[in-house]
């Protein structure tokens, strides 16, 4: 369930910071430069003014993973604060740097303004999805993450997905006039491209009549469920597809067989968990994974540490720092796979991998859980 | 002179992590009290660094101001515009990259300071020696495993253990085992050190030293290394949660009958931890699902025109099995034992409401008023409502210790700077009319929340004491030297608050 | 048919654009359709100058290069073959005819053969009607 503060309009909110210094404690980002924290900035806010704290580059070194809002005893909403900031900031000019040369972000600019058939789809087995029903998979940005980020097989999340769709009986419907949710303009501060992202999505989404979305992206569940709901009335069913199967255990439809012997963690990410509240649905699928044997690490549920990036803005020597903690805490926890619910968590996670950590992680690897939940379907049941 | 320019380029070249510009968080605390910009801000990781810059600063003549991990409401940790403001709280929790570690580096002592284990007998002094910053918190945790937890956690478990040192912090354990000043057994400082004209790393073992030393707000030296008390966690039969409740528009008879059974319970039992709170209609909010809580929804309900005072007592089963005998001396008094996690429940509340919760702010010197016999704490409860009524509305809660009672008070949620001015008149007012009244049996506390004005407020005894050790320990004062003064210029934080 | 392709040609310092010169001073007769913007090597080409160059409202995009193995700073040309293969798929999945970007092998001398793919690409584009991006 969200808190009630959350859903608050962040433009109304009133700044209660107290400078107590629990976010100081908590922030991901302070653990690793002193110089940064939600307190100082809330200090800058409110002695300098809206104007210093809007325009200070400091506005888009906050990874929004709401650690500090999960600790703060006034309820502040920092990161609601920090959001709004960074749309006033871009309409005044400001932007915040997207990495990889700003690919991310032209591509999403570019769905935003093209209105044409897509070919998202071409890389799934036709056979698994369908162009009606009542159950709609939003796949997200997959496919065009497969392009940019080559060391992470991202369409696997999708094809495995579909995979227990399928194993259900079920062929969700998809399309390709879906588009990106828009979860990184929204954060940047790009109001006006999500803006033409979200009523092209949701003009979709209306006109297929869906009644239930499953998403296996935790950025797409939170934007479809919390914020686009703040541009108009949805009628529909939002779920995470942790949601989903773990829902579909408890009924009995889903059942693992199969044995997958396996050390894994969970790592929750911040938009499922301390945003969604959805801590238990990954751990009762887990559990439910015949042979897996599951550790939890130091930091999990509404503690979980953050990846390191926000909306792709923020890679640095402190993000480094931060996945070769998280990875180490895996380590620790004597897990071979960790497992997280969100693509991007995932490809910062082994683009760290990918490069040349600190530490040696070796064996450690990085991967979906709908990868693990897929292995426990029984093969030859497969449709 | 040295400019920020040359410390910078000092600073670089040692390597040690230093805040380039964006002073305006360190300008001020949670005071919002303000001397200005300091000179410059460090964030030394661990001794060695701690020594470089104090070596630079003797070099220079440049005065430290230490800051550590909690919030700071008092002012003692907030710098004059010469000095450098050295933020210790990462010192000692951190790897070689300066990031800070979330894994305890613990290593146990017993009292006469030779190592030893969790794992052996249970009754006997241990103490955990911890780097400088680690938390009470982040300490407890480490330390649940094998049922073990820091003798006095604060409320707020995220400052750090040499902080809470420094400014003789009490909390949850202090009935039993006294504030932090009782429960330090070892330190190890970096001072500056006259003869040598350098930086020297000293530990002070003496119980006798270590207790005059806390509560000395970050002046003789900079804490690298403290050895803290811990005790074994109470097993859960082995606890009593008890809640007594009182409800009543006579806010002289409800302090005077409380405050009695406080003393009396004193006499009678044996407590590790008791608490009092005061319930109006603003502490829940109205879909608050503790309303339909069947064990603890009846502690909030509270009748128009009258206040209602709960103490929270949580202790050994022994030590409490004559409390319900006890209460029933007294009319009006309710007794009811609560689960454990009920108690969890309202100390959560409880702390919540010390301030450092929505619409609450901490007023800057109005921290504690010790009011020694708690039989007359009736009439201290009615001059605070008194003064507070027409002007701000606001909620006493406390602490009970073995020799008398602790009130806080905070008014409520002042966000802008003339509510903020308003609040602080009424704190002198309240200060004046509450503890300069010697019928009441108050005094104000003496470390606790002094900061800025530590000399000044201090008595005559503890000024001497203060400034014997500051001769012993820093006689070329580096160390914040501005709490000496007798007449600091303080000024608010901020041309204007904006919200 | 009154449509003409907006093409934005890419060409590197020491081959693309030298060959351009050259058709141009050989008084070749070339689409007046492309515009020509010099870089000092196609390795300077990132995906996003291009996708950018399409929000643009280009119909097309040209990189004109040195020959595979020629490139003056090495390998700028091999790479920016990498990122042409790379875009052409990601402008497949949002919908764009991957046809719409071309690279090609001009060297300095090589003036008849600019001429030539930049006719032969114009009329390709013609086909291929405007840019989806124009239409909004």
């Amino acid at each position: 369930m969200m808190k009630d503060k959350k859903t608050q309009d962040s433009k109304n909110q009133k700044l209660e910071c107290i400078q107590c210094n629990k976010c100081m404690v908590t922030c991901p980002l302070n653990k690793v430069d002193p110089t940064y924290s939600p307190r100082g900035r809330n200090l800058q806010l409110l002695m300098e003014g809206q104007e210093s704290f809007s325009e200070d580059q400091q506005l888009y070194r906050c990874l929004t993973c709401f650690q500090c809002m999960e600790t703060c005893p006034s309820n502040n909403q920092y990161v609601e604060v920090v959001k709004s900031a960074r749309k006033d900031a871009h309409e005044k000019g400001h932007c915040d740097e997207c990495k990889h040369g700003s690919i991310l972000r032209s591509i999403t600019q570019l769905q935003a303004d093209l209105n044409v058939k897509q070919n998202r789809l071409e890389g799934l087995d036709p056979d698994s999805y369908a162009d009606s029903g009542e159950i709609f998979y939003f796949m997200g940005c997959l496919p065009i993450f497969d392009q940019v980020f080559t060391h992470t097989d991202s369409l696997k999340i999708a094809k495995n997905t579909l995979k227990i769709f399928n194993h259900l009986g079920i062929k969700p419907m998809m399309t390709d006039e879906e588009k990106c949710c828009g979860y990184d303009l929204l954060w940047s501060g790009q109001e006006e491209y999500y803006l033409k992202l979200a009523k092209s999505n949701l003009k979709m989404l209306k006109d297929k009549g869906v009644k239930k979305i499953v998403t296996s992206c935790a950025e797409c569940f939170i934007t479809l469920k919390d914020e686009y709901s703040k541009i108009e009335k949805i009628d529909w069913e939002v779920q995470h597809v942790t949601e989903f199967i773990a829902e579909n255990i408890k009924n009995g439809k889903l059942k693992l067989d199969k044995e997958v012997a396996k050390q894994v963690t969970y790592h929750d990410p911040c938009r499922l968990g301390r945003v969604g509240k959805v801590f238990d649905a990954p751990r009762e699928i887990l559990e439910n994974v015949p042979g897996v044997d599951f550790k939890e690490m130091e930091f999990t549920k509404e503690n979980s540490a953050c990846c390191g990036v926000g909306n792709f803005s923020n890679c640095d020597t402190h993000t480094k720092f931060l996945q070769n903690e998280r990875l180490l805490e895996a380590k620790e926890a004597g897990a071979k796979y960790m497992l997280t619910a969100c693509p991007k968590c995932r490809i910062h996670f082994n683009c760290y991998l990918d490069g040349e950590p600190i530490d040696k992680m070796e064996e450690l690897e990085i991967t979906d859980i709908t990868e693990i939940v897929a292995q426990g379907l029984e093969t030859g049941e497969d449709k | 002179m040295i400019t920020r320019a040359d410390i910078f380029e000092f600073l670089s070249e040692k390597e040690v992590k230093f805040s380039k510009d964006d002073y305006s968080q360190y300008n001020s605390d949670a005071s919002f009290l303000t001397l200005g910009a300091p000179l410059a801000v460090v964030f030394p990781k661990n001794q060695d660094e701690v020594q470089i810059v104090v070596d630079y600063a003797m070099k220079h003549n440049i005065v430290i101001t230490p800051r550590a991990m909690g919030s700071g409401t008092a002012g003692a940790s907030i710098a004059t515009p010469e000095s450098i403001l050295m933020v210790v709280d990462r010192l000692g929790t951190c790897n070689k990259w300066g990031v800070r570690q979330k894994n305890a580096q613990v290593r146990f002592v017993s009292k006469d300071l030779s190592p030893t284990n969790l794992d052996k007998e249970d009754d006997r002094e241990l103490y955990a020696v911890v780097g400088a910053s680690m938390s009470s918190d982040d300490l407890d945790k480490f330390l649940k495993k094998d049922n073990y937890h820091v003798a006095v956690v604060p409320s707020s478990g995220w400052s750090s253990i040499a902080g809470n040192f420094c400014t003789n912090a009490g909390g949850n354990g202090t009935p039993k085992y006294g504030t932090y000043k009782d429960i330090i057994g070892y330190l190890k400082m970096v001072v500056a050190d006259k003869e040598s004209g350098a930086s020297k790393v000293i530990e002070v073992t003496d119980k006798n030293e270590i207790e005059k030393i806390g509560g000395s707000q970050g002046t003789l030296g900079i804490i690298t290394e403290i050895g803290v008390l811990v005790v074994p966690i109470l097993k859960k039969e082995q606890t009593s949660n008890v809640v007594l409740s009182y409800e009543s528009n006579d806010v002289v008879t409800m302090g005077e009958v409380m405050g009695t059974l406080i003393e009396d319970t004193q006499k009678n039992c044996a407590f590790l931890n008791a608490e009092f709170l005061f319930i109006d209609p603003l502490l829940l909010k109205s879909d608050d699902p503790l309303w339909q809580n069947e064990e603890l929804s009846e502690f909030f309900a509270v009748q128009e025109g009258s206040r209602k005072m709960l103490i929270l007592y949580q202790g050994e089963k022994s030590g409490m099995s004559n409390l319900e005998e006890l209460t029933k001396k007294y009319k009006n008094v309710k007794y009811k034992s609560i689960s454990t996690a009920g108690m969890v429940t309202m100390l959560k509340i409880r702390k919540a409401a010390t301030g450092k919760s929505t619409a609450r702010v901490a007023i800057p010197g109005f921290e504690d008023i010790y009011v020694t016999k708690p039989s007359k704490l009736g009439i201290v409860l009615e001059k605070i409502f008194q003064m507070c009524e027409g002007k701000l509305p606001g909620r006493p809660i406390g602490h009970q210790y073995v020799d008398g009672i602790v009130i806080h008070y905070r008014p409520q949620a002042m966000v802008t700077k003339d509510e903020y001015l308003q609040g602080w008149k009424l704190t002198e007012e309240l200060t004046q009319e509450i503890i300069g009244n010697k019928k009441y049996h108050t005094i104000k506390r003496k470390e606790h929340g002094l900061g800025l004005e530590l000399y000044k407020l201090s008595d005559d005894k503890r000024k001497a004491e203060l400034t014997a050790l500051k001769k012993k320990f820093d006689p070329l004062n580096i160390f914040n030297a501005h709490l000496f003064s007798k007449n600091p210029v303080i000024k608010f934080a901020g041309v204007e608050f904006k919200i | 048919m009154d449509y003409e392709p907006d093409i934005l040609g890419l060409a590197c310092n020491w081959c693309g654009y030298a060959g351009a010169d050259q058709a141009g001073m050989n008084k070749l007769q070339y689409p007046a359709n492309i515009k020509l913007m010099r870089v000092m090597c196609l390795g300077r080409i990132d995906t996003t100058l291009v996708l950018e160059a399409f929000r643009k409202k280009f119909d097309g995009v040209m990189l004109v290069g040195c020959h595979i193995g020629d490139c003056h700073y090495v390998s700028g040309n091999k790479n920016a073959v990498l990122v042409v293969e790379r875009l052409k798929s990601i402008l497949s999945i949002l919908g764009v005819e991957p046809q719409r970007l071309r690279i090609e092998e001009v060297s300095g001398g090589e003036g008849p053969k600019f001429a030539v793919v930049t006719k032969e690409f114009t009329a390709e584009l013609k086909e291929l009607g405007p840019s989806p991006l124009r239409q909004v």
